[in-house]
């Protein structure tokens, strides 16, 4: 189900009412949680209900498997069991990921008949369960929160209960998993900041400020930005041969877009995420801190899709060993950590290209910096400041075009289309890019001048003005949508 | 508190009213969007709402004569750019759009339809939101403000319908030539077709099969349908390429009509069916 469809619609504004009905204390959590359950369950299921089973099974298997470590953790001689069952817990986790996502790709490149090829067209046959890089993701984070003990003491009791309790911590415990806001594209929530949040909510305390903020800018972001820029950007995959012979103002005009409708999608989603969190009282985390005012892509990773870096930094660029182990283990922890969230995208030699490349800049950066001291230290002059945001912006954009391209030769070919003399300047990607990108632009604008002039920011955060810019972005929403398409990351 | 939700509601009135004034001041239409897909829309809301005289059905081919020149009062464009007249012959014979007394139907693109071609539009006709536009002009494709703003781009360019094509040829019926071979799946269109022509003539509409310039090539699958259909269905033919000099017109791309051209195009055709 997309945030911007009218089943959607209908789900909020029943779920909205009954959620805060006004029940006697001790039945108004319990009820809540039931009821987002359901929402959930329908929201996940609409297009497929058969993925309403391997998601079942994935609350039902962390379930379980978080009961076991808290019950081994409270024998004092239990540690060990305890971590047994939460690395069984994580490869179970991850084992069910890589049969969805990697299973086909590995098997295809087994020696000829290892495996009946029937056995492996069945298993590339098999659809990638939606949003299931996402929900992994956040089992891996419940059982390892709860295994170092980072929830709270009363959450843990909760979550540990056996027999008759085991219905309330699975129904906490899913909760977790399959809050529709954020079940298929994120942000990544750490249990840890989600499962203690679980409790009895009220309508007084919702923050409508925030939730007409997030849920406007993010509906503007994807219905007028990403959506319209979409069908522009579609250009870029016409096929190598008609690339080749773009004109080099075109495909930048174009690549540009691609890289605007990706943020304006991605940011737009985490957005509305957000806002329907705040609705039904739970805060999700921040998932882009404007992106484009990058200097350098290690500023670029600090801004960018922010939940997985902080996933990604918390368990596994730490538990490699981070920098703590000397530079030469530094670099190769960027490197993997990048090139294994490539790989998350996708089984795909470009997601891979992409997480390598963005790896060896990380490294190449690094090491750098060190050689000079550290970035942030160094009050950078304009001219530098400029040249880095230049190069960043242009090195990002470019990667992207492995996730747009099917395949190397329209790579090749984009660049050859570059290098080509055609000098037209073609006036409907340029019109386009300044009506659809203009608003992404002047978001980052906004970002820059909030962080570097915050006096001037704090004097144009007026009511006024920000019921002028709300009234404006829902006019183009309603009058100038693009047309409805899929959420880029619901592919992953 | 109160100033945000009177400010937010006079703000979108104001847009809603800026937005209604320029669709006024534009004749109740824009002329073309950025989007292909949206100009395809916007035509087919804006000229469902018209009785029109005279029907021109195509793909964007069809489409340039009317984004190149000025709108003329009964004439209705309903090119759809990545599609080709199908969709529209369709959403006619289904009754979501109006037929009219003439139906010109573009030759030259028929052949797309093997392609899927335009498979979005043709989804989107007769959905809700494209009723909901087409009653509620505010809404339509037509008044997307980035539309306004792309067509005030070009209409900087547009000329008048005018001139002729120095060609002597009329609308007729295509007789005794042999009928080209097609493959199932062409043939399976051109009887459904040929089903839809035939209903539409006898509802009163007349219809004319018209090649455009650059005309089709004979032997090929986009150049045989059409000729096979005018056979079969017993509609009036024109192509227009018939002894048509290379030179008497240009194209932007070497398939769609320069400005000039298209002036001339459309002129020709309109006084070339005027008391039909």
């Amino acid at each position: 189900m997309l945030f911007n469809s009218l089943p959607f619609l209908v789900l909020l504004a029943v779920t909205l009412p009954l959620y805060y009905l006004p029940l006697p204390a001790r039945w108004s959590r319990v009820w809540q949680v039931l009821l987002l359950l359901g929402a959930s369950a329908v929201f996940y299921a609409w297009e497929e209900p058969r993925l309403l089973i391997l998601l079942g099974f994935s609350c039902v298997m962390n379930a379980v498997l978080v009961e076991r470590i808290i019950h081994h953790q409270r024998d004092p001689q239990g540690a060990p069991a305890a971590k047994r069952w939460m690395i069984g817990g994580v490869i179970a986790n991850l084992a069910l990921l890589a049969f969805f996502k990697y299973a086909g790709i590995l098997l295809g490149l087994l020696p000829h008949g290892v495996v009946p090829p029937e056995a492996v067209k069945w298993v590339k046959s098999i659809p990638l369960p939606i949003g299931i890089s996402f929900y992994t993701f956040h089992a891996l984070s419940l059982l390892i929160d709860v295994h170092r003990r980072h929830v709270s003491e009363e959450t843990r009791e909760r979550l540990g209960l056996q027999g008759a309790g085991r219905v309330s911590s699975m129904k906490d415990l899913s909760l977790y998993i399959i809050f529709f806001p954020q079940l298929v594209a994120g942000p990544i929530v750490k249990a840890k900041n989600f499962i203690d949040q679980i409790r009895e909510k009220l309508w007084r305390d919702i923050n409508w400020v925030q939730v007409r903020r997030y849920l406007i800018t993010g509906y503007f972001l994807k219905i007028y930005v990403a959506d319209n820029l979409a069908e522009q950007t579609a250009m870029l995959t016409i096929g190598p041969k008609a690339l080749a012979e773009t004109a080099p103002v075109q495909l930048m005009a174009l690549l540009y877009g691609y890289g605007f409708q990706i943020f304006a999608d991605f940011a737009g989603y985490s957005l509305i995420a957000i806002g329907l969190g705040i609705m039904f009282g739970y805060r999700l985390p921040e998932n882009f801190d404007f992106p484009y005012l990058s200097r350098s892509i290690t500023e670029f990773w600090r801004r960018w899709h922010l939940s997985l870096s902080a996933w990604l930094r918390d368990y596994l660029y730490i538990p490699l060993g981070g920098n703590r182990k000397g530079s030469g283990r530094t670099y190769l922890n960027l490197f993997l950590v990048m090139f294994l969230g490539g790989l998350w995208h996708g089984a795909e030699w470009k997601f891979a290209l992409w997480g390598t490349l963005h790896g060896v800049f990380l490294a190449v950066e690094r090491f750098l910096t060190r050689r000079r001291g550290k970035l942030e230290d160094q009050p950078a002059s304009p001219l530098h400041a400029i040249a880095g945001w230049v190069y960043t912006f242009h090195a990002v954009t470019l990667l992207w075009l492995t996730f747009l391209m099917p395949d190397m030769a329209s790579i090749g070919a984009f660049f050859k289309g570059l290098a080509s003399a055609k000098l037209s300047i073609p006036g409907q990607p340029l019109f386009a890019l300044a009506m659809y990108g203009g608003p992404v632009i002047a978001y980052h604008a906004w970002g820059w001048i909030k962080e570097h002039r915050p006096l001037s920011a704090a004097r144009w955060q007026h009511p006024l003005v920000e019921a002028s810019l709300h009234a404006m972005m829902v006019f183009l929403v309603l009058t100038n949508p693009g047309a409805p398409r899929g959420f880029i990351y619901f592919q992953f | 508190m109160r100033l945000y939700p009177i400010a937010f509601l006079a703000v979108l009135a104001a847009c809603f009213g800026a937005q209604t004034l320029a669709l006024r001041m534009a004749g109740g239409r824009t002329v073309k969007s950025e989007s292909n897909y949206f100009s395809s829309i916007a035509r087919l809301q804006t000229g469902n709402r018209e009785d029109a005289r005279i029907l021109m059905l195509g793909s964007s081919m069809t489409a340039r004569l009317a984004d190149r020149t000025k709108p003329i009062p009964g004439i209705v464009n309903l090119g759809c750019d990545g599609g080709s007249a199908v969709i529209t012959l369709r959403a006619i014979d289904r009754g979501d759009l109006k037929a009219a007394p003439l139906v010109i139907v573009e030759a030259n693109m028929l052949a797309f339809e093997l392609e899927h071609r335009g498979k979005e539009i043709a989804e989107s006709i007769g959905s809700d939101w494209f009723k909901l536009g087409t009653r509620i002009p505010n809404l339509s494709a037509t008044a997307r403000p980035t539309a306004f703003a792309y067509s005030k781009l070009l209409a900087r360019n547009n000329t008048t319908a005018s001139g002729s094509l120095p060609i002597d040829t009329k609308p007729h019926r295509l007789e005794s030539a042999p009928v080209p071979e097609l493959d199932p799946a062409a043939s399976a269109l051109v009887d459904e077709l040929a089903g839809i022509l035939k209903r539409l003539e006898e509802r009163g509409s007349k219809v004319i099969l018209l090649v455009l310039p650059p005309g089709i090539e004979p032997g090929t699958v986009q150049g045989d349908l059409p000729a096979v259909l005018a056979k079969r269905s017993g509609v009036l033919w024109w192509d227009l390429t018939e002894g048509l000099p290379k030179d008497a017109v240009g194209f932007t791309d070497g398939l769609h009509l320069d400005t000039e051209s298209a002036g001339k195009v459309l002129s020709h055709v309109l006084y070339g069916v005027e008391g039909m």
